[in-house]
């Protein structure tokens, strides 16, 4: 959690602008890669992510914090955002179209060539769980949240929130043969 | 493959600077007022037509109220078939008139049919065997029978005819 985010937040209902970039600076990455490893494409990931944050900003006067982290509700913006892609390219493109073995992994420097594939790899397998699996699985492995956090973004117990990455994990490691 | 190493590496990703510092002034840069007008004259009408639904239904209800409006009366069967206490005991009396009627005109073939059926059977065990005597009668010239003189007999005289 952000240093301040009660006060950043508030700031930004009222309008504050900055505060409102002071929000963006520190949760963008997170929602970017919550993005990009569930659709898999860099362009699409950046438009998705960047209506999530326009959605957040025109609508930040409607958010109550009734316990939950800021991060839950724009978890769930994106979650929302990524449900309405997926309807919209189901509707306009037919499903052989879409290739389910795609995740491009962004040029990342301190990565080979080896470790890229590796990632790309596992980046396709998410994509064929279940996408509360791959919600799990994000959130609990790459991003190190804890299971109480995961369980309040999901609205869901702690116990089924272990539960789940259990099987996700089983899952995703059936998917990949290791 | 160490899956849970290689999840965590997927922690390195991140967006383009380029990109995060244009979409981070572009949001920024729109103003929040338009689409929350569009959103608020919405919220402003459904506000609105909720109270004003809440205020007629209640004026409504107290309207009912206030001009002694009663449920039962409003909803009670008396009321709905429109019948008072004297019609209903005058309708209730037609009926057992017409069921007298009715019997009246079920009973009246069947005293007809029991007059009928009992005649013959008279017949059979009295006239029966009077035309059969006074057949007899006219056959023989007269002479009784002794089993039609036994009948005409009282008990009385029968006991009398024993006793000599």
């Amino acid at each position: 959690m952000l240093d301040g985010e009660e006060s950043l937040i508030k700031r930004a209902i009222k309008g504050g602008a900055s505060a409102f970039g002071s929000l963006y600076d520190y949760y963008q990455p997170r929602i970017y890669r919550f993005v990009l490893i569930k659709v898999g494409r860099r362009e699409e990931a950046e438009d998705l992510t960047h209506e999530v944050w326009k959605n957040a900003w025109q609508n930040i006067r409607s958010y109550k914090s009734v316990g939950h982290p800021f991060s839950s509700w724009l978890y769930e913006i994106a979650r929302n955002q990524i449900v309405d892609y997926y309807r919209a390219r189901k509707n306009e493109t037919s499903l052989e179209k879409i290739d389910p073995n795609y995740f491009v992994a962004p040029a990342i420097a301190e990565f080979n060539v080896e470790e890229r594939l590796e990632i790309e790899r596992v980046g396709v397998a998410i994509q064929k769980l279940k996408p509360e699996y791959q919600d799990v699985v994000i959130m609990r492995f790459v991003e190190d949240m804890p299971a109480k956090e995961v369980a309040t973004i999901l609205n869901k117990s702690e116990g089924a929130i272990k539960l789940m990455q259990y099987r996700a994990i089983k899952e995703l490691k059936k998917i990949l043969n290791v | 493959m160490d899956l849970l190493k290689t999840l965590k590496k997927l922690k390195n990703i991140k967006a383009d600077e380029g990109f995060t510092r244009k979409s981070r002034d572009l949001i920024l840069a729109t103003s929040r007022s338009a689409p929350l007008n569009t959103l608020n004259i919405w919220r402003i009408i459904l506000n609105n037509f909720e109270t004003g639904a809440a205020l007629a239904l209640a004026g409504l209800l107290i309207f009912m109220i206030m001009g002694g409006f009663s449920a039962w009366k409003f909803f009670s069967p008396l009321q709905i078939s429109g019948l008072d206490q004297a019609s209903l005991r005058a309708e209730a009396q037609a009926i057992d008139i017409q069921i007298q009627l009715t019997d009246l005109t079920y009973n009246e073939p069947l005293s007809l049919k029991l007059s009928e059926s009992t005649q013959p059977t008279q017949g059979e065990i009295g006239t029966a065997p009077k035309s059969n005597v006074e057949n007899k009668k006219s056959e023989t010239g007269g002479a009784a029978s002794p089993a039609t003189s036994t009948s005409e007999l009282s008990i009385d005289e029968a006991l009398d005819k024993l006793g000599e």
